[in-house]
């Protein structure tokens, strides 16, 4: 000891006066035993199960085995094994007789594995060991009969050896520590210092005695002639029910470990007075709880400085402190050999009486080393992080496990405290490990019935970030004997195992979270043992593409949305796990939960604005029942001219019509703003009627003039100066476009849709200057850039960025924007003098005049045969059959007029770029309108024998035997070969705009070519011969022959064309020729005519009423009529479809057979009476889904259904709630080779079809599924329940 | 211009190395490898060559590489069987220049082509070492050549396709 203490060296605190002071008396064990025998020999000394003694009893019977062991030849300086079970009388008996004896006592635990115990005899020298029953078993170099010592034992002096005591080594081989009777006796005296206790208490003796606490137990009774009562040791590993012996054996004072004291009720401790914690860090909330009701030590102290070093007092509220150094103990804390000021960690290095040493002289000098910097000689390293404070140390952790997160330390005890703190975690221990990359990892292991994220995520929550540890869930615990958490035997993988794996570790030791875990072991299945870490590359571990196919055939069980393509751009563990949890994510976020059909009251209210809509329709049938009786006289009441007029300027004109749309989306529309509703809101039907009001009022001709932009400001859009619209925007659109950008023909701008339960609005906004492809969906939110492009056939959702080109389903970035367009806008970009604004407004005067002009051959006819004109027949049979008379005629003449009328228009129309408003664009618009103004009536034109004629006669070249139907931006430059087949709703994209510019060319199809329905040609398209281009595709441009093309963008799909008899398809003989001649024609008039005929029997029954109930009745009275009117044209096509088809089964039929024809003339049929009558009105109503049921489709509750492009009735199964938007197509049929092949399609509980997308033949849509817009599901596929899907041919849709 | 009309497909033991010293420069050339063999397929027009040893398959994976209609045709098939479907898919892919793009539940498979031909294409399954099966597939050299190429339109959104890290896929035109 130095006199002048180094002010580093931190001591016992001064006692207060009157207590005993500074370094405990030198002396002995048997010294202090010796006492407490004196002053207490008929206490219990020792109430074992199998035995009580008292003091007096106890020091009897040590000193006789004292004596056998003398007799044995065992003295001072010897060392003696003590193998007795614990709970055991002789266990303790033992360790006082050996110590009697003058030896040193080494603890055997005897549930320790032989090797153990094996090693710890050899590395100690014991001479003897002592065993159950206190039988002496000499062992090493036979000392006995030596008698050196004779039979009287001689005590052992203050420097012999105690015991020694083996610990747990880093490196697994234990290390012996000796200690000193000096140094065990000065922790027994310095410990009565601090605690007082009486014969009465009682002293658990619970730990094992190869733990160093044990002699805390032992020493704390027979120091003060207490009892000590040992308990038996299944009782200590139970734990729990330990709690219960306390209270039986009345004890009231333990020492033992704060993972222990945990199990115990408070019910079980209130006999304890003193409880005494130490061997590792106490969480506050226990210390906190045990300390209410008694007094509580934290105690802190390695066995290398006997037992205990530092105690504080549990205080509740304030930390749990080590406190400070036993009287005769020194500490110091150190960084770097030198001592730190207080308030900052360093290590605690230990001095003073309590030093014991190792047996391994190596060690002893390495970790017993001086510290010159306190003038210490020798003094233990504990390797523990302390800070000094002002109530004491306390301990921050130990410093192998010492890790800086962000510049933070970690206490292991803080994490495990959170763990701890889990509901259903019953134990936990935190670990320090270190990855192969040498990343410093927290690895939390915890022992209950938890799942490994979920506890995660609850610590996550307490624990600042960075330190939240990795879970790792044990059935339990590895104890060391010492009751402590073995750390050292804590599982950790070798790394990359599947032990390792399933645990979330890495190769390299970095943790993985459980997306990428699972990932890992389903690599490893394809791969076999490879060491795999996040940067780990599937194909650089040995995958091929086979084993990549495989791969995801398992992955596709729990992701359905991943494809082959997902691995080869998402190559490493991490990327692909990256991956999944997007489809994850993807799989979890469509609509959870069931899937509810809608209120009853909407689908009700809707049939009510249907109702309401058919009053706009019902204007015209009466102004003209009134206008024709007041000039011919047919008996109605007399309305004055100016009455009619008065109604015709306010009902039935385009500024009328314009008006009520303001009015209806001011009113209904005002608190429109973007969001997700419910699909049976107030709102939706708002929606829904101002948007059936736009269809039944608009005016598509006005689409490509210059009056849309002024029509699209007034219902409501917000356009910007020099805008060009080919498309007319819809009241009740939350939309923006910019100055001077283009819109081309056929862009969905409507910014809303259903999305399985809920109605999605957003705003959409086209930057100044930015050029809209044609046929392309805006999804709502979209943002378009400034001078943006957008190629045709696309969906855009979110936002581009200005100035770039994009394009596909959903658009990506393809380059920049003008790259194919002249670098300055065209001279004529303005229309300084109005004109040309006056010749498109004329243009539309000319269309009507034209379609009168049609009238006029029919009437003619009439009068020739005696008819009485201008006025009709007096009675009704008379004048329905000069109605049709001239209905019948008016047809060709009008399709002949309109054909004649194109082919003049479009000898204006040239290849190469023209300012959009010139004549040419002009050319190219009046052709659009005419064309566009005979889709109803002469809707059976197309797809029929008449369709070659007719485009011939409009100067479109088509081959022998081509099939043409509907199609839009047809012109002279579009040249069909021979056998070729355009299918229904084809967009030849000849014409592009932007910045005042169009882009004239031309598209040519090769001979035998097929064009799926929907499919878009751009300018400049060559499909050669052989070829074939898929639904919705966006063609290539100059494919090779031969070659079949699918998708956006448009890939090449090989396919094996099927044969058939090619008399049925493309080589039909003559009387096949005649009877389909014979079916289109019927198919021309049958329909047009049985329209006429309803439409006279509505006027009729209008001139009945009005008659019968006056003019007034008969308004109010005509919007039913008109209704009644569509109900019969939809009874009408429900009974031809019966008549004709009977129910439509799943096979395949040549287009040369009368099915097909058949099935042609129900497709007009419905086209013109169903969905021209009722249901254009009735879209997305339950009109659509009776009148569905009614021709044989099975159709669920609360469907919405936004669209007629139905066709094979009994193939559609829509189950309650599902959703086809606007312009999609249940296409169930296909048309490849000239055979209609027809399959069902099915879509789940609230499934949904996005806006113009397609379902093909045998699909599946799995309940509230949604597929996104312009989206095709291809032939034979099932999409899973509640998953998202875009694109041509559809993938998983992770960002919807 | 005259031009083989078929590709001459070379089976070599080694591995990319040796694939490589057996690729003519200045022709279209598809390699593919499964220890110890390497295929060299070379053409004057598109080609794509797929080896694959035949292994044990998961009881469901067959189905995760059909078309639906292949599905019909090929339940219950054996591993060969199944391995030859993926090896012509796989050669028809390469062939079709980016075999990333294509989705094998979407690519027909040669083998079902009247004849091995469909279009412009041909096919045939190699006659291979025991445990082994493979497919070349070429197009017959024709006008409009490789197609696309000058497209306007959507060449960049391919380019981004074809552009994507691909180890071991595709030809690699020399």
């Amino acid at each position: 000891m130095l006199t002048e203490p180094h002010p580093g060296i931190i001591t016992a605190p001064a006692p207060d006066a009157g207590e005993a002071a500074g370094i405990p008396a030198r002396r002995t064990l048997c010294d202090i035993f010796a006492a407490t025998a004196a002053a207490h020999p008929e206490a219990i000394a020792l109430d074992a199960p199998d035995a009580t003694f008292t003091y007096r009893e106890l020091d009897a019977r040590a000193r006789e085995l004292a004596s056998e062991l003398a007799g044995l030849g065992v003295g001072r300086g010897d060392r003696v094994a003590v193998s007795v079970p614990s709970g055991t009388a002789a266990l303790y008996l033992a360790i006082l007789g050996v110590l009697r004896a003058g030896a040193a006592y080494v603890p055997v635990d005897t549930d320790d594995p032989p090797a153990r115990v094996a090693d710890i005899l050899a590395r100690s020298g014991v001479v003897a060991v002592i065993r159950d029953g206190l039988a002496i078993e000499p062992c090493g170099p036979s000392r006995a009969g030596a008698a050196l010592s004779g039979p009287a034992p001689e005590p052992p002096t203050p420097a012999d050896d105690a015991w020694i005591i083996f610990t747990s080594g880093s490196t697994g081989t234990p290390k012996g520590v000796a200690v000193t009777h000096r140094s065990a006796a000065a922790f027994v005296d310095a410990e009565a210092r601090l605690w007082e206790l009486t014969p009465s208490d009682r002293v658990l003796a619970g730990l094992s005695v190869g733990f160093d606490a044990s002699c805390e137990e032992i020493w704390l009774a027979w120091r003060h002639g207490a009892a000590l009562v040992p308990a038996p040791r299944d009782l200590v590993r139970a734990g729990v029910e330990l709690g219960d012996w306390l209270l039986a054996r009345g004890i009231t004072v333990v020492s033992t470990v704060p993972t222990l004291a945990a199990l115990w009720d408070e019910s079980c401790l209130h006999q304890v007075r003193l409880l005494i914690l130490g061997g590792e860090a106490c969480p506050e909330p226990l210390g906190w709880r045990l300390a209410a009701g008694r007094q509580v030590w934290n105690t802190y102290g390695p066995t290398e400085a006997t037992v205990v070093s530092t105690a504080a007092p549990i205080i509740p509220g304030e930390p749990i402190r080590i406190g400070h150094p036993l009287a005769g103990w020194e500490v110091a804390v150190l960084e770097d050999g030198e001592p730190v000021p207080p308030g900052l960690p360093g290590e605690l290095v230990i001095g003073g009486v309590g030093l014991g040493r190792y047996l391994d002289p190596e060690l002893d000098a390495e970790r017993y080393a001086p510290v010159p910097a306190l003038g210490w000689t020798r003094a233990y390293r504990t390797g523990d992080i302390v800070v000094d404070g002002p109530g004491g140390l306390q301990f921050v952790g130990r410093r192998d496990d010492q890790v800086k997160v962000g510049g933070r330390r970690i206490e292991l005890g803080e994490i495990e405290a959170a763990l701890c703190a889990v509901s259903g975690v019953r134990a936990a221990a935190a670990a320090v490990r270190q990855s192969a990359a040498k990343n410093t990892l927290l690895v939390g292991y915890v022992v209950g019935d938890v799942d490994p994220v979920s506890v995660r995520a609850t610590v996550a929550r307490r624990l600042p970030s960075g330190i939240v540890p990795l879970v790792v869930v044990l059935d339990e615990l590895p104890l060391a004997p010492s009751g402590k958490v073995d750390r050292k035997a804590l599982p950790w993988p070798a790394g990359g195992d599947a032990a390792g794996l399933a645990m979330g570790i890495a190769a390299d030791g970095e943790p993985l979270d459980d997306h990428q875990a699972w990932l890992a072991e389903r690599w490893i299945e394809q791969l076999g043992p490879v060491r795999i870490t996040l940067d780990s590359d599937f194909f650089a571990l040995g995958g091929a593409s086979l084993a990549a196919a495989k791969l995801i055939s398992v992955l596709r069980r729990e992701y359905p949305g991943i494809a082959v393509a997902d691995v080869y751009h998402h190559p490493t563990l991490r990327q692909l796990a990256d991956r999944l949890s997007e489809l994850g994510r993807a799989d979890a976020g469509a609509g959870a939960g069931a899937c509810t059909a809608p209120a009853r009251w909407f689908g009700a209210a809707q049939i009510a604005g249907v109702v309401a809509l058919s009053t706009l329709t019902a204007v015209p049938f009466v102004l003209f029942a009134f206008a024709y009786s007041n000039l011919f006289g047919a008996g109605l009441p007399h309305v004055s001219w100016v009455a009619l007029g008065v109604a015709y300027l306010l009902l039935a004109t385009a500024p009328a019509k314009i008006g009520l749309q303001i009015i209806a989306s001011r009113v209904l529309l005002a608190d429109l703003a973007p969001g997700r509703y419910r699909r049976d809101s107030w709102l939706a039907w708002r929606l829904w009627f101002v948007h059936r009001l736009g269809e039944a009022t608009r005016s598509d001709r006005l689409g490509g003039t210059p009056w849309a932009a002024s029509y699209a400001r007034l219902v409501g859009a917000d356009v910007g100066p020099g805008a060009r619209l080919a498309t007319v925007p819809e009241a009740g659109s939350l939309l923006h476009i910019g100055a001077g950008a283009t819109i081309e023909a056929a862009v969905d701008t409507r910014g809303w849709w259903i999305d399985s339960e809920s109605l999605v609005v957003g705003s959409i906004h086209v930057g100044a200057g930015a050029r809209v492809g044609t046929r392309t969906l805006l999804e709502p939110g979209a943002v378009i850039g400034a001078d943006a492009e957008i190629e045709p056939g696309s969906v855009v959702r979110g936002e581009i960025p200005a100035g770039e080109r994009w394009g596909g389903v959903p658009a990506v970035r393809l380059g920049r924007a003008g790259e194919f367009w002249p670098a300055a806008p065209p001279d004529l970009l303005t229309d300084p003098h109005g004109s040309r604004r006056w010749l498109f407004a004329l243009s539309v005067l000319l269309t009507d005049a034209l379609l009168a002009t049609a009238a006029l051959p029919g009437l003619a006819l009439l009068w020739l045969i005696g008819g009485v004109l201008p006025g009709l027949g007096t009675s009704p049979l008379l004048t329905a059959g000069e109605v049709l008379l001239d209905v019948a005629l008016w047809i060709p003449c009008s399709a002949i007029l309109l054909a004649v009328a194109l082919r003049l228009v479009w000898k204006l129309v040239t290849p190469g770029y023209h300012p959009e408003y010139g004549l040419i664009g002009w050319a190219l618009w009046f052709g659009g309108v005419l064309l566009d103004t005979g889709s109803t009536f002469l809707f059976a034109m197309w797809a029929s024998l008449l369709t070659r004629p007719w485009l011939a006669l409009m100067g479109i070249e088509v081959g022998s035997r081509s099939e043409i139907s509907t199609a839009t931006g047809l012109n002279p430059l579009v040249r069909f070969g021979a056998y070729c087949q355009s299918t229904d709703d084809i967009g030849f994209c000849g014409v592009r705009a932007r910045h005042g510019w169009i882009h004239v060319d031309g598209v040519s199809v090769g001979d035998r070519s097929f064009l799926g329905p929907g499919a878009i040609l751009r300018g400049g398209t060559r499909i050669g011969n052989d070829s074939l281009v898929g639904v919705l595709t966006l063609a290539p441009l100059t494919p090779p022959d031969g070659t079949s093309w699918l998708g956006v963008p448009a890939l090449e799909l090989p396919r094996a064309a099927d044969c058939a008899d090619p008399t049925r398809t493309h080589h039909p003989p003559r009387h096949l020729v005649a009877g389909r001649l014979a079916m289109d024609i019927a198919r021309l008039f049958l329909p047009n005519l049985t329209v006429a005929a309803i439409g006279v029997g509505e006027l009729l029954a209008i001139g009945f009423l009005a008659r019968g109930a006056g003019v007034w009745l008969a308004c109010l009275g005509a919007p039913f009529v008109l209704v009644a009117g569509g109900v019969v044209a939809c009874a009408v096509t429900v009974a031809c479809k019966w008549l004709l088809i009977g129910r439509y089964r799943p096979g395949e039929h040549p287009l040369w057979s009368f099915f097909v024809w058949r099935d042609e003339f129900l497709n007009a049929t419905q086209e013109q009476l169903a969905v021209s009558g009722l249901l254009g009105l009735g879209l997305g109503t339950p009109l659509m889904s009776i009148y569905l049921r009614a021709m044989g489709a099975k159709v669920g509750r609360g469907a919405w259904i936004e669209t007629a492009a139905v066709t094979e009735y009994e193939m559609i199964d829509l189950a309650d709630g599902a959703v086809a938007n606007r312009g999609s197509c249940l296409m169930t049929h296909l048309f490849h080779d000239r055979l209609l092949r027809i399959g069902p399609t099915r879509l789940g509980a609230g499934a949904t079809l996005g806006p113009t997308a397609a379902v093909l033949p045998d699909t599946v849509l799995g309940a509230r599924t949604v597929v996104g817009g312009h989206s095709v599901v291809l032939r034979g596929e099932e999409l899973p329940e509640a998953t998202r899907w875009v694109g041509t041919p559809v993938v998983a849709d992770v960002a919807g | 211009m005259c031009a083989a009309a078929e590709p001459v497909v070379t089976l070599l033991r080694g591995g990319r190395a040796e694939a490589r010293r057996a690729s003519p420069p200045g022709r279209r050339v598809s390699r593919s490898y499964s220890a110890p063999y390497a295929l060299v397929a070379v053409h004057d027009g598109p080609v794509g060559v797929d080896i694959e040893a035949v292994g044990p398959l998961e009881p469901g994976f067959w189905a995760s590489i059909c078309t639906p209609s292949e599905r019909a045709a090929l339940s219950g098939a054996d591993a060969r069987a199944i391995t030859s479907l993926w090896s012509s898919k796989e050669a028809l892919a390469k062939a079709l220049g980016d075999a990333v793009a294509y989705d094998p539940r979407r690519l027909e498979s040669p083998r079902f082509w009247p004849g091995g031909a469909s279009g412009r294409w041909r096919a045939r399954p190699l006659d291979l070492p025991d445990g082994f099966v493979g497919w070349v597939c070429w197009a017959l050299p024709g006008e409009g050549g490789d197609g696309d190429r000058a497209e306007p339109g959507l060449r960049s959104l391919e380019g981004v396709l074809a552009d994507a890290d691909m180890p071991g896929r595709g030809p690699e035109p020399v």
